[in-house]
């Protein structure tokens, strides 16, 4: 896919996302700006809650959005990329493209909101005093193999997707359970030694506790298990890729 | 963190480098395959760069 179309599908996806509001593209930057307040007063203000170890008074918040931002863009990466077949159906059989590389226009798509989360997210802990640590260059590359691995997933399903329809409602199902499998609203170290030691096997535990440790302990990340990351979304990524060269006559007959 | 930094740098001029080549010249109908690879490698380095020279002074 050349660049110009994939900044077009990229802009197309906004104006479609917020077509028909008032406030257009500015919801982009509303929409995090919302949801931190909100966490940030029920946690801190409402239900009093506390991290252990800390006396700062956001910082359950604080820990909340450190992975829940990275974790709503890898959930919305998969979920969007698995159905991108279908959905752009029409947009397929008109012009002729390179399927594998559709779904960039999404993980462009969820980095842009991400970024933009992440810009509000990084004001709030510079003006409440938490600050950041040297490890954040980190970030970048943690999100990179964060979006690679979610790309991988969704390009993965989206072919099968093509010839079994159910999927859609199977990876949603998967991504909530998904969800709860990570430390993001509660804190790991609660958790019996038995789970802890399980958790450690959880691709989406390796980005969002690096993360974590950047944010909220400001440490560097776990290298090995990034380097875990890294392999597993690549292996992922290739298989998908050989799975569909195998099947691309057939999903495009079917679409 | 400044060894990190300047052992990164020539990695990323590498990497674009790569993939500039790989695009440009390899004509294989499974080359996208070569891409996903090099870009793993230049991203496994990149972290294990890190282990390696984040706390190094």
């Amino acid at each position: 896919m050349n660049l110009n179309l994939l900044f077009e599908l990229t802009k197309r996806d906004f104006a479609d996302r917020y077509s028909g509001s008032i406030l257009g593209r500015l919801w982009v930057f509303l929409w995090p700006l919302i949801n931190m307040a909100v966490y940030m007063v029920v946690f801190a203000k409402v239900m009093g809650a506390k991290l252990p170890g800390s006396t700062y008074a956001h910082g359950y918040g604080v820990y909340l959005m450190a992975g829940l931002i990275p974790w709503t863009a890898f959930s919305q990466t998969i979920a969007r990329t698995s159905t991108v077949f279908l959905d752009k159906k029409p947009l397929i059989s008109k012009v002729k493209m390179s399927l594998p590389t559709l779904p960039l226009y999404i993980v462009l798509s969820e980095s842009i909101v991400f970024f933009v989360s992440l810009l509000i997210y990084i004001v709030f802990l510079l003006v409440s005093g938490v600050g950041l640590g040297q490890s954040f260059v980190f970030v970048p590359l943690i999100f990179l193999a964060q979006q690679i691995f979610a790309y991988a997933l969704g390009f993965l399903v989206a072919t099968l997707q093509v010839f079994i329809r159910d999927l859609k409602e199977v990876v949603g199902v998967i991504i909530f359970i998904w969800f709860w499998l990570n430390p993001i609203v509660y804190v790991a170290a609660i958790l019996p030694e038995k789970i802890q030691s399980i958790l450690v096997y959880n691709p989406s535990y390796w980005f969002i506790d690096a993360y974590q440790k950047i944010f909220i302990y400001q440490q560097a990340p776990n290298f090995t298990h990034l380097v875990y990351l890294v392999v597993l979304g690549h292996v992922i990524l290739g298989v998908s890729y050989v799975l569909f060269k195998k099947l691309e006559k057939d999903v495009r007959d079917f679409l | 963190m400044m060894l990190y930094l300047v052992s990164v740098v020539p990695l990323v001029v590498l990497y674009l480098l790569g993939i500039k080549l790989l695009v440009s010249q390899v004509q294989w109908a499974y080359r996208g395959l070569l891409l996903i690879g090099f870009n793993g490698l230049c991203l496994s380095l990149a972290f294990g760069l890190g282990s390696l020279l984040w706390e190094a002074p």
